[in-house]
């Protein structure tokens, strides 16, 4: 195959700017402190994650009700009857 | 209409009929006998605004059946459903008493339970696979164009690989050509020495 000075060049770009684009996403990556940024860039991470995510809601909503439902055992019932 | 306004009626919208009633003028004194209006929770109100006809005071108003009006507003009024009615009133909540927890536990089961409208799935589930499911056509779109971006570039090596310029083959050819253009002048001249030896031996 010929190699020309054009084809040297183009290649030796498309490479530059390849590396480019993932030092990028590397820098996104270490600023971000996060594995990956859009849903798009691991989709099955990303469902992964939304399903950990809405667990560990549930269980921080299910504690303060916990400890709702020990304020109100503690409260005498009389008053925020009155109330 | 006490006799004298007995047109038979045929426009076919509740503000036509709005725009008629006000239309009224049966004295002639500039003002208008009636006044129509449409209240904004759907009573049709028509009140009565030159109360003096032919100067003798209207103490009676009386609307005759026999048109079409009185039917044509009948079926025209829609009727509107009673408060015991509809999506809200069928919604049956819990007696609200002090440490019932039921009300809250509905609504926090409302975000797992499964739903005929999502397929099945619960409203979790549903949005998880709907990110998903963005995702990856994101992620298939864009390694579609890595891809089309390199055979594009494969396209463009093998274009310049026969039409581009090459410096070492330019350089080559160049030696080349010289080397015949030398190879050639020395033809000539041995040329021209044979011619000289000829013309020498004819002396």
């Amino acid at each position: 195959m010929r190699i020309g000075f054009n084809t040297k060049y183009q290649s030796f770009l498309a490479d530059l700017n390849r590396l480019s684009s993932e030092i990028n996403a590397s820098q996104l990556k270490i600023s971000s402190g996060k594995k990956f940024l859009r849903p798009s860039d691991d989709p099955p991470s990303a469902v992964i994650t939304l399903n950990y995510k809405q667990g560990i809601s549930v269980i921080e909503r299910y504690g303060k009700a916990i400890d709702e439902g020990l304020a109100f055992f503690a409260s005498p019932r009389e008053h925020s009857c009155a109330g | 209409m006490a006799g004298s306004a007995s047109q038979s009626f045929t426009s076919s919208t509740l503000n036509d009929i709005i725009n008629w009633l006000n239309s009224f003028d049966l004295d002639g004194d500039g003002a208008f006998d009636l006044k129509a209006t449409l209240h904004p929770q759907g009573k049709l109100i028509i009140e009565v605004n030159d109360k003096i006809l032919d100067s003798t005071p209207i103490n009676s108003l009386e609307l005759e059946s026999d048109g079409d009006f009185v039917s044509y507003l009948l079926a025209k009024v829609h009727v509107q459903p009673s408060f015991t009615e509809g999506l809200i009133n069928a919604l049956k909540g819990y007696e609200l008493k002090r440490g019932d927890n039921r009300t809250a536990q509905r609504i926090a089961d409302s975000a797992t339970n499964p739903r005929t409208a999502l397929n099945l799935s619960s409203l979790n589930d549903y949005y998880a696979s709907m990110v998903g499911e963005v995702g990856n056509a994101t992620k298939a779109v864009r390694d579609n164009q890595t891809f089309l971006e390199d055979l594009l570039r494969q396209m463009r090596a093998l274009k310049d690989s026969i039409s581009g310029v090459s410096l070492d083959e330019e350089m080559a050819n160049l030696v080349k050509y010289q080397q015949a253009f030398i190879a050639t002048s020395k033809i000539l001249s041995t040329v021209e020495d044979m011619f000289e030896a000829l013309i020498a031996a004819k002396r």
